[in-house]
């Protein structure tokens, strides 16, 4: 039981000590070539304007949309957006380089990956940083505050952290989701369109749950809760759902965790490391 | 000839990657998808907003996304990369301009994912027949297909342009992100212009993006009050694109230090 403990504390220290190197060099690369991160840093929260731009469509056209005010929307788009930017920021870079490295193709082939002493599905996922999206980050706070401060709310202490423990599960929602998706890297080897995939996907979390209604309602709502994203976070922020649905989506994202791991360790049996 | 047979290599390599092609299908699809389940839930009871009922709305975000099969087509970066990674000093001694290369690759591209998107949205034109009918169709054929065409020839100099700025900067993919922001933007990608905030609408009128992709839905769909002018718009916008594209190419390649290749 001892060495169990021991064996464990060596894990989470030695994962504890990559995470930390990778910031670092991450961090280093970023001010010495810092063009890439400037450009993304200026051009990616543009897109936020568009999501400004879509809230002022929809109001401009009625006064509720699904229950949710304008301003309400507006913590609802910057909900999204943060969790977006969050996910981009900690998952984007391994994920979306995994094409090449199953192919070989990349500075790190994924036979490298495979026989270091890290679990392989932490190594080859995680661990890179990408700082340009925190200028998204910031967008998506600033809609925050604004469609706060435009409609002040009473919000309890125990919302207030239910809403922050939400939005951290959408994030590791993405995470799974992006790794479902490229893992199918293994059965299809040329397949270019993982990170087009998990953009397009996260608009369906962009909108409250009550837009689903059915068969897509049980699919976004609960199968694939893509509302944790932001519906459920802010609704839980609002006080429209009760805080202990938070272990209900805490249940699902485990089991979706679970499955998605199985798909990987299962997955990377057939990786044959043809190109390296 | 030359750029056919490149055109029918493309389309080979296409075939051969067939998962590709049905995942880029099942992606141009959610888009559309989503906006429309949006728009249903705005229109609620109504009928109509904007002058948009709910088979307006089915119409027009699917043209828009067989549109982008017809008009769009990104090669922006795969000029940028060709100039990059000196690429381009082959095609300088061929007699093949990268430009049109690129453009013929990606028409292949555009040509598999029309025929394999046409019988999915032919199926949902079906199923949601209830909100259709063939009175929404009123523009000139003739006045959509010419439409059609300038807007493709406006997208594919624009998407030239961006490419050709790799002579410049390492790194062309923020203005290939911002194109399409705009294009969202002021181009009805988004949501009809006419949906859109008061001073947007007003904007767009200045800008090419509108010209792109929602003047031909919009003569398709008999919204656009007057389709010459819009049409002649897109003439002009061509002409002045045109200039721009051959004098960036020009001083481009004055610059050009043909590393690597």
């Amino acid at each position: 039981m001892k060495g169990m403990g021991a064996k464990m504390w060596q894990k989470i220290s030695r994962l504890y000590h990559y995470f930390r190197i990778s910031f670092i060099m991450d961090l280093k690369s970023n001010i010495a070539y810092p063009t890439t991160f400037l450009f993304a840093f200026t051009t990616i929260p543009l897109w936020g304007i568009l999501q400004i731009l879509l809230i002022e469509t929809i109001y401009g056209q009625t006064s509720q949309f699904l229950g949710y005010t304008k301003y309400e929307n507006y913590v609802l788009f910057g909900t999204w957006k943060l969790v977006q930017s969050l996910a981009a920021v900690f998952f984007f870079v391994r994920l979306e380089d995994l094409p090449d490295k199953v192919k070989g193709t990349s500075d790190w082939s994924l036979d490298m990956m495979l026989i270091k002493p890290l679990d392989s599905q932490l190594f080859a996922t995680t661990g890179k940083y990408w700082f340009g999206s925190l200028s998204s980050v910031m967008v998506g706070i600033g809609l925050i505050a604004y469609g706060l401060m435009g409609q002040p709310h009473q919000i309890g202490i125990g919302q207030a952290i239910g809403y922050l423990a939400n939005m951290l599960l959408g994030v590791f929602f993405l995470y799974l989701v992006f790794l479902f998706i490229q893992t199918w890297l293994f059965w299809f080897e040329y397949l270019e369109i993982g990170e087009s995939m998990w953009f397009t996907v996260q608009q369906f979390g962009e909108f409250p749950q009550r837009l689903y209604s059915g068969s897509l309602g049980i699919l976004f709502n609960i199968l694939l809760p893509i509302t944790l994203m932001a519906s459920v976070p802010v609704e839980v922020l609002f006080g429209k759902m009760p805080i202990w649905m938070f272990g209900v989506y805490a249940l699902i994202v485990l089991v979706l965790f679970w499955l998605t791991r199985w798909f990987w360790q299962y997955s990377i049996k057939k990786y044959s490391s043809f190109s390296s | 000839m030359k750029y056919w047979q490149t055109f029918l290599l493309s389309l080979s390599i296409h075939f051969q990657y067939r998962a590709n092609l049905v995942l880029w299908l099942v992606v141009g699809t959610i888009q559309p998808m989503v906006m429309i389940i949006m728009w249903f839930a705005i229109l609620g009871d109504r009928t109509e907003v904007g002058g948009y009922a709910r088979g307006d709305f089915i119409v027009y975000f699917l043209f828009m996304t067989l549109g982008w099969y017809i008009v769009g087509g990104s090669f922006s970066r795969e000029i940028g990369r060709a100039i990059r990674n000196g690429d381009l000093n082959k095609y300088l001694l061929q007699p093949y301009h990268l430009v049109l290369k690129c453009f013929f690759r990606e028409l292949a591209w555009k040509a598999v994912s029309l025929a394999m998107s046409l019988p999915l949205f032919l199926g949902v034109l079906y199923l949601l027949r209830g909100y259709l009918s063939w009175q929404m169709f009123t523009g000139p054929w003739w006045q959509v297909a010419l439409s059609l065409l300038l807007g493709s020839i406006l997208f594919a100099l624009m998407e030239a342009i961006i490419g050709s700025l790799a002579f410049w900067v390492t790194e062309i993919w923020p203005f290939a992100e911002m194109n399409e922001m705009l294009l969202n933007f002021f181009g009805g990608v988004l949501a009809p212009i006419s949906l859109l905030p008061m001073v947007v609408q007003k904007m767009s009128v200045y800008t090419p993006f509108r010209y792109i992709f929602y003047e031909p839905v919009a003569i398709a769909l008999g919204k656009e009050g007057e389709p010459v002018k819009a049409i002649l718009i897109q003439v002009l916008y061509i002409v002045v694109v045109y200039v721009v594209y051959k004098l960036v190419w020009k001083q481009g390649l004055h610059k050009y230090e043909g590393n690597g290749g």
